[in-house]
């Protein structure tokens, strides 16, 4: 799909909002699904933009930036899968052809910024040293500058030159690897889910993932429904708990005390 | 020993002021140290208006590294300005030990509270909703985002000023046992969400003339979404080895997955 100029810089601006907001006041800019939304409406396809993002957060459900770790930019992903596929026939091989790469080989970009604001550091800290708060406070946004372009050219680039890449690679791309590329697409959530056992205490508590599991794949609940059921579960633990820790060690067995 | 007195409004603004300047140098030699000392620095200006050698000190304290997760910052930062309105140039060196002593633990509460568990349920369910075309989920979230910047930071910097250092010991019992329940809310949706976005089909092969079909003749025999499992759980092992990473992972699992559909092992679901 061409995009005309005003729609690729007001995309790319969104990128820069999106970090900005990433690194700050957190208030949704930098969802992923947000990011879909408005680029689904910057092209014309709100719900294409929803159903992009829906997807690429699967991937991403796990993934935070815990201590300062890159992590896989889903954000461009979604804006540019949205502004090229088009159409939901074309989703899944937009994702892979472009959204994919475009998400994995920009994380060095973010490690770039996170090395080069070392600069502003040594900057400020000269300033720091002399009590000046407020040459602190100024540097201090600059900071900001290196994000954003970690942010945004990969975006402006890939809008520029992206369209022109999935035709080529349409044209010669054979049957099997775009139906891989599909297949490839259903198993990716997986990696995402994977990645959030890891964070979440799953070996002390894997009796309720098997319960969400079984509700959906046996009874086709809706997740509102496993929610809520969920929720109920978390209050039971909650009350034992509370009990364990009034009523003492002493007539209690909970999970955690046992020893390997 | 200083004579000023922070109001709930300063406070207010105070964390504002934090949400903003927090992670913008973010950088691998000091992380939030520059947010940090932006954050104090009028407050600093202030309780040392007449002591310019306090002053300076307290600058350099507060320029030393620092890192935690943004949210319970705002504890750690409020427990500060209490203890140096208190104690004034006395309390810099305390304030500096609280920092250190805080940040690392409150960055594993914080990651897991507000990381994981929000990030879980929330977007797990804002995931399901919008591949099925409806905006409920996604508004639920943002409404979240709302409610954490307005409300919840500021709550928690004006409690860690109020309650300082005591807080600490009376909220690690009571912490525990919410991170606990939440993880349950948590593991539920991701296990609902495991059978129904992950997709993995087997496909069949011919032997001796005889059609072997895997998905129908075995999978589906045993269980539903027995592929989605099985890749959940391969994968989650595959992390814990040394050498994988998600970043590692992502390509690993796209490369083998090609390979298995060209031959045929896998197919479209």
């Amino acid at each position: 799909m061409e995009l005309q100029l005003w729609q690729i810089v007001l995309l790319t601006l969104w990128a820069g909002l999106s970090i900005t907001d990433q690194m700050t006041y957190n208030l949704g800019f930098n969802g992923i699904i947000q990011t879909g939304i408005f680029a689904g409406i910057v092209t014309g396809n709100p719900l294409l933009g929803l159903g992009v993002g829906g997807i690429l957060q699967s991937y991403a459900l796990g993934i935070g930036t815990y201590g300062g770790t890159s992590v896989p930019n889903w954000q461009a992903a979604a804006i540019i899968v949205t502004a090229l596929a088009g159409s939901t026939d074309n989703v899944a091989s937009t994702i892979a052809i472009i959204g994919i790469p475009v998400a994995a080989l920009t994380i060095q970009l973010d490690v770039i910024g996170r090395f080069a604001n070392t600069f502003f550091q040594n900057w400020a800290d000269k300033h720091a040293a002399k009590g000046d708060g407020v040459k602190v406070h100024f540097i201090n946004q600059l900071g900001l500058s290196t994000f954003l372009i970690s942010r945004m050219a990969p975006v402006f680039i890939g809008l520029l030159l992206g369209p022109a890449l999935i035709d080529t690679v349409r044209e010669y791309m054979p049957e099997w690897l775009s139906m891989g590329f599909t297949i490839v697409s259903k198993i990716f959530p997986a990696v995402g889910f994977s990645i959030l056992l890891r964070y979440l205490p799953t070996k002390n508590y894997i009796q309720y993932l098997i319960i969400g599991f079984s509700l959906a794949a046996w009874f086709n609940a809706p997740i509102l429904a496993v929610s809520v059921i969920g929720l109920a579960a978390a209050i039971i633990v909650y009350k034992q708990e509370g009990t364990a820790v009034t009523a003492g060690a002493s007539n209690m067995n909970t999970g955690d005390d046992y020893d390997e | 020993m200083s004579k000023v007195k922070m109001t709930k409004q300063e406070l207010r603004k105070m964390s504002f002021r934090w949400s903003w300047n927090r992670s913008l140098s973010w950088n691998y030699e000091k992380m939030m140290s520059l947010g940090y000392l932006t954050t104090l620095a009028p407050f600093l200006d202030r309780i040392y208006a007449d002591d310019e050698e306090a002053r300076q000190r307290s600058y350099a304290v507060h320029s030393q590294f620092f890192n935690t997760e943004p949210n319970f910052g705002n504890v750690i930062l409020g427990m500060n300005v209490a203890i140096e309105e208190e104690l004034g140039k006395d309390g810099i060196d305390t304030a500096q030990g609280v920092k250190t002593s805080l940040m690392g633990p409150f960055a594993g509460i914080g990651d897991t509270l507000f990381g994981v568990i929000s990030s879980t349920i929330l977007g797990s369910i804002a995931v399901a909703t919008a591949v099925e075309g409806s905006y409920v989920g996604i508004a639920l979230w943002i409404m979240w985002n709302i409610f954490v910047l307005f409300f919840l930071r500021p709550a928690m910097f004006t409690m860690g000023y109020n309650q300082g250092i005591k807080l600490v010991t009376n909220l690690s019992g009571q912490l525990k046992r919410f991170t606990n329940a939440a993880s349950v809310l948590g593991l539920t949706v991701v296990g609902a969400m495991i059978a129904s976005m992950v997709g993995v089909k087997f496909g069949a092969f011919e032997f001796f003339g005889t059609t072997f079909d895997i998905q129908a003749g075995i999978a589906d025999k045993i269980m539903p979404k027995l592929g989605s499992a099985l890749a959940v759980a391969l994968f989650y092992y595959l992390l814990g080895r040394k050498g994988v990473n998600p970043n590692r992972l992502i390509w690993i699992v796209m490369i083998v997955t090609l390979v298995l559909s060209y031959m045929g092992i896998l197919v479209t679901p």
